[in-house]
């Protein structure tokens, strides 16, 4: 909480012009009635038209100085409330990126995508309407005040009394109001999801013959969304004619008595003070109105803020060794190491110890949850061994910078990632510098030839976010050709293949290997035949290590490595 | 995909009237209530400036009375009623607008929208981006009850109270309402040409803010390659330059849009002037009374809100407009052809018969040509081919998802066109690739086919799938709720839930397409039996990746863009050395 409002106080300079300038167009603001009712008071009614023309002036002057004011200071509002937005959004979303993979996972992808956006948008949101309205309601609220008492004290007093009621009823609508927008919204999101999940599984539902039954699903939803929204607007439309009648009232109640104390000779209220304060209640219970939202904003922002603080106050990671220029031989050892996600009573793998030499092509196969991607993840330094090391070329990845690491690795993970932008772009991050031909070298091993040129505009084909305009075969085939261009000493491909049909994937492989000859190529897969030809295969079950060899050492010795053999070809040779 | 259908504005306008048909009595009571509030706010300054004109006489002295409280209460009493009545007005049409709008209005276009959707072709929904169909059920649907609310509101009551207060000012004294008149469009112009201009901003604004969300979620979704990659520069520079963006326009938005009211205050102060300097000279030439001024002058700050509200009403009524035609566009839209259904409910062995088939999404691009099968009842036939091939084309001819352009399908001799789609769909079961789970529980799921099932019945099904032991795990048993996006269960257990309602459903002819992809293969072994069971006397349709649980199979059919370029048994295939010999191969030359 505080560290998100310090980023305010580089604006310091710009926020004190700026209540400069509110304060001074609200002073213009309160000025206002005074000169009306005295041009009625003392001129109109003493037909004094020398008096009329000069306050007539005056007003203007007034009126003119307070658009321009109100208007500078708006402007640097705006600047200020978007500048903090702005360095807000930088700090999460910068923090986020350098957190560790087990602090993501804490949080979960889906939450910190929230607060990076919808969390930050609330702050901001809020921090805007704060900011529009921190000058104006006390300066309009005392302003009112000292202005209407001293036009009459007791007059004064009744708008006092007002103002209690009026503010603790919006603010008791306004607590009713939040549960239920956040109600409402929940129905509207539920009928979506019902919605969404209709038009997804239009197959199943056809199939099953049930469209009546979904569409009777939807429409009692969209009934109870409708009820609940009703709920919603019906209490909140209630606050404007209360807060209307209650204002009326106090103005009935100000002129009554106003003529009974003149009557009687209480005060010596003239009928232009009365007007006056007719105006002035009318100020100052619109700045109550406003202040009793903001107060009622106030527990939104600070779940916000809370959410937002979780996420800055991450430790995240430092990787302060120097990046190293040299490149690996492709060497890759793993020294009993055993590694345990943070929570779990059992580690995720056990004491496993291999080694991969340099030009190898080694295999990983396994069930699911057998610990194949976790090896991935501690290859690229994901995660860091609980105990015993990873090393490349003899140096244990404690000592190595992880960029360097990732330097010199090119993989491909398991859910294939695509950027927004042109297929290009996507497979450049792996060599930001390439040229079009290597981009097409790339494109052609990767099996990617025919379907760049079915596509209009190639390689300059825009890609939805995520990718969500290919199937889930052209996502995989991008990113192997982003690990092809990059072409780094070590392949790592985690089940990068399970969405090609075997002809594809032996094609893409064969070309493969003549690119990456010479290159350390492991690969994490569940079909035995991606890992058979291998020199290397590990087979891991449970975390561990079962057995390593080539093929036909381990479909004699090793009975997990036989079972899974058998199941996927039927025990054909 | 719904076409942007520039249907004429004004027949769309009066379409939202023609819809709302069930509503009308409501309405009209609610512009009556809405009269009456008009009556009300400009009744109510009169009465005011009546008393204030009082004050001013008797504080002067030209009023001498003994009993002046007694007079003011006079006037004050009627005023209090009219206040309170106001208020009250303005509840109850509140209430009833709310109330009728979302219950009878949005509520019943949502559910035609719903009920259309039952009649489209998959077609439409293949090709219809979900969240395109969502935003005109949820977004339009809502713009277009918004749109109710303001034309009764704002644009009959502003009009309305624009006309009555005229007439009233000029009833007072028509020099003044002239300076008032002719200074308050000027400010309603002035704030609905800046409103345009910060709109511009908004839109931007939004534009970035809804890139900047793409750029968060995909740099989180992608985290592990962003990082494998060292992209994470690249990240921060792609984020910041939209951010910087965003806020400029932010910065634009904002400033220019709380620029409206103060400038609507400043017209307003010289309306105020301009009824006064008139005012002074019309009371010392002509003998207007201050009553009269008073009058005006709270007509004057009156007249600016209905005003405002009109020109905020029309920017309502426009983007309303623009919604309903999109809403029209989609409740217009061709349904599937009403079925023929001549052969009405039918009982089948099982024989299906493909002859001369013509099948293509897109008519530039043939798929399907002149495809000819005859399957017997009980036989499993595979179909194998590399991705894009056309192999679940198949499987949407047979369930009618998709017609043909030419040919005959035909399934016991009945021509499946010829019997309704409902019956042609009940024929079959399938296991999809693609899973699909509803939000309910476990049971509901597998229970889908068949809701009449028992929970014994629900529990053997998924015994027999294997799915009995770790439903069983789950934190309610068979009770747990899991929906489309559940993440409590694998890819693998959600495809063996299906499998159960499969079997649960007992239909006569069988698709299984990539049923046990994402199932690991030493469970898929375990299965095998629960498969077998499946498959025992029907008609199957199989598509497999993997080669090695189709080798048994009675026919298999080889699709090579969207042709069969081999038909056979495995051995026969495999003699052959043709295509079928070169995948089969590929899988070991790996």
């Amino acid at each position: 909480m505080k560290k998100i409002f310090k980023n305010l106080l580089q604006y310091k300079r710009r926020i004190l012009v700026a209540l400069l300038f509110m304060t001074a167009a609200t002073v213009c603001d309160l000025m206002l009635p005074t000169i009306m009712s005295n041009i009625v008071d003392k001129g109109i009614y003493l037909s004094d038209m020398e008096y009329i023309k000069k306050n007539c002036l005056n007003m203007f002057l007034v009126s003119f100085a307070g658009l321009i004011t109100v208007i500078i200071g708006r402007k640097i509002t705006a600047e200020i409330v978007a500048g903090f937005c702005c360095d807000l959004r930088r700090m999460v979303f910068k923090k986020v990126n350098t957190m560790t993979f087990s602090e993501i996972n804490e949080i979960g992808t889906a939450a910190l995508i929230t607060r990076s956006t919808h969390d930050t948008d609330t702050l901001g949101w809020i921090a805007s309407i704060f900011c529009g309205n921190i000058i104006t309601i006390p300066v309009l609220f005392i302003g009112g005040v000292v202005l209407s008492f001293s036009k009459d004290i007791f007059l004064s007093l009744i708008l006092l009394l007002f103002v209690p009621i009026v503010f603790f009823v919006v603010i008791l609508i306004g607590r009713k109001i939040e549960p239920l927008w956040r109600i409402a919204d929940e129905f509207i999101d539920k009928q979506n999801d019902i919605m969404r999940e209709r038009l997804r599984g239009i197959r199943v539902i056809r199939a099953f013959d049930k469209e009546a039954h979904e569409h009777e699903r939807i429409s009692e939803a969209t009934r109870k969304m409708a009820m609940n929204i009703i709920k919603s607007n019906v209490s909140m439309g209630t606050i404007a004619p209360l807060a209307l009648f209650l204002l009326n009232f106090s103005v009935i109640l100000i002129i009554y008595i106003g003529a009974f104390r003149m009557e009687t000779g209480a005060s010596a209220v003239s009928a232009g003070d009365i007007f006056a304060i007719i105006q002035y209640v009318t100020l100052v219970m619109t700045s109550i109105m406003n202040a009793a939202f903001v107060i009622v904003m106030i527990p939104h922002a600070k779940v916000a803020a809370n959410r937002i603080g979780e996420v800055i106050s991450a430790e995240g990671y430092d990787d302060n060794l120097p990046e190293e220029s040299f490149d690996f031989s492709g060497s890759v050892v793993f020294d009993n190491v055993t590694f345990k996600y943070e929570g779990a009573s059992e580690a995720a793998v056990s004491n496993v110890s291999f080694e991969i030499k340099p030009g190898q092509k080694a295999s990983v196969i396994g069930g699911t949850g057998s610990g194949k991607s976790t090896l991935v993840s501690l290859m690229l330094c994901f995660r860091i061994p609980t105990e015993g090391k990873v090393i490349y070329d003899g140096r244990s990845t404690d000592m190595l910078s992880h960029k360097t690491v990732r330097k010199n690795i090119s993989c491909v993970l398991q859910n294939s990632s695509i950027y927004s932008g042109t297929i290009k772009d996507n497979i450049l991050m792996g060599k930001p510098s390439a040229t079009d031909e290597e981009i097409a070298e790339a494109a052609e091993i990767s099996e990617l030839s025919d379907f760049i040129n079915s596509l209009e505009n190639r390689f300059d084909h825009e890609l939805n976010q995520s990718g969500k305009n290919l199937s889930g075969g052209q996502k995989q085939r991008i990113s192997i050709a982003r690990a092809v261009i990059k072409n780094a000493p070590i392949y790592i491909f985690d089940d990068s293949f399970s969405a090609l049909d075997f002809l594809t994937e032996s094609r893409l492989r064969t070309k493969l290997s003549k690119k990456a000859q010479g290159k350390t190529q492991i690969v994490i897969t569940q079909r035995v035949t991606s890992a058979m030809n291998s020199d290397i295969i590990l087979v891991m079950d449970n975390g561990k290590l079962v057995d390593s060899g080539k093929h036909s050492e381990l479909l004699e010795r090793c009975r997990i490595y036989r079972e899974i053999y058998a199941s996927q070809t039927g025990g054909a040779k | 995909m719904i076409s942007e259908n520039k249907q004429n504005r004004v027949k769309s306008l009066l379409r939202i009237f023609k819809e709302a048909k069930p509503i009308w009595g409501w309405l009209i009571l609610s512009c009556f209530l809405c009269l009456l509030s008009i009556i009300c706010t400009v009744v109510s300054p009169k009465m005011l400036g009546e008393l204030v004109q009082q004050l001013y006489d008797y504080w002067s002295g030209e009023l001498i009375t003994e009993n002046f409280t007694g007079i003011i209460l006079a006037g004050i009493i009627p005023l209090g009623i009219i206040y309170l009545l106001l208020s009250l007005v303005k509840l109850a049409n509140m209430y009833l607008l709310n109330n009728v709008v979302s219950r009878y209005f949005t509520c019943n276009i949502r559910i035609k929208i719903s009920e259309k959707i039952k009649h489209l072709p998959v077609k439409f929904v293949d090709c219809t981006p979900v969240g395109e169909i969502l935003r005109r059920m949820t977004d339009d649907v809502s713009h277009m009850g918004t749109s109710i609310h303001t034309m009764i509101e704002t644009l009959s009551t502003g009009f309305l109270q624009i006309i009555v207060i005229t007439v009233m000012m000029f009833f007072e004294d028509w020099r003044l309402s002239l300076a008032v008149l002719v200074i308050t469009p000027i400010s309603v112009y002035l704030s609905s040409k800046i409103s345009a201009m910060s709109e511009k901003h908004f839109h931007e604004m939004f534009t970035e803010s809804g890139k900047l969300n793409s750029v968060v979620e995909e740099s989180y979704t992608n985290y592990a390659t962003t990082k494998a990659y060292n992209w994470e520069n690249e990240t921060l520079r792609r984020h910041e330059e939209i951010n910087l963006r965003q806020r400029d326009a932010e910065v634009k938005a904002t400033f220019i849009s709380s620029a409206v009211r103060p400038c609507i205050a400043f017209t307003n102060s010289l309306a105020y002037i301009a009824v006064n300097l008139l005012g002074g000279w019309l009371i010392l030439n002509e003998g207007v009374s201050v009553g009269t001024i008073v009058t005006i002058v709270l007509f004057a700050k009156q007249i600016a809100a209905p005003l405002e509200q009109i020109a905020e009403g029309l920017g309502d009524v426009q983007r309303a407009i623009t919604s309903s035609q999109r809403v029209f566009d989609l409740l217009d839209l061709e349904e599937e052809k009403a079925d023929k259904g001549t052969f009405g409910k039918v009982d089948i062995s099982g024989n299906v018969k493909f002859e001369n088939v013509d099948f293509s999404y897109d008519e530039s691009k043939p798929l399907i040509k002149n495809l000819n099968l005859d399957i017997k009842h009980g036989q499993n036939v595979a179909i194998v081919g590399p991705t894009g091939a056309g192999k679940t084309t198949i499987v949407n001819l047979l369930m009618r998802f998709y017609d043909p352009q030419n040919g005959k399908i035909s399934i016991d001799g009945y021509d499946i066109a010829e019997i309704s789609r409902e019956e042609v769909r009940n024929l079959f079961g399938m296991v999809l690739q693609d899973t699909w789970l509803f939000g309910g529980t476990v049971a509901d799921n597998v229970a889908y086919g068949k809701p009449e099932a028992t929970l014994d019945e629900i529990m053997t099904a998924c015994d027999e799938a294997y799915c009995d032991h770790f439903i069983r795990t789950l934190p309610n048993g068979y009770d747990t709720v899991i929906g489309d996006d559940t993440t409590n269960i694998s890819g693998g257990q959600k495809q063996l839930l299906t499998i159960a309602r499969a079997l649960l459903a007992n239909h006569r002819l069988l698709i299984l397409d990539e049923a046990t992809s994402n199932v690991d293969t030493r469970t898929e072994i375990l299965i095998q039996k629960a498969m077998d069971k499946l498959m025992e006397g029907k008609t199957c349709f199989i598509i497999a990746h993997r080669l090695s649980t189709i080798v048994d199979s009675d026919l298999i059919l080889v699709i090579n863009n969207g042709e069969i370029v081999e038909t056979g048994k495995h051995e026969e295939l495999l003699a052959k050395k043709g295509f079928y010999y070169e995948i089969y191969n590929s899988q070991y030359a790996v």
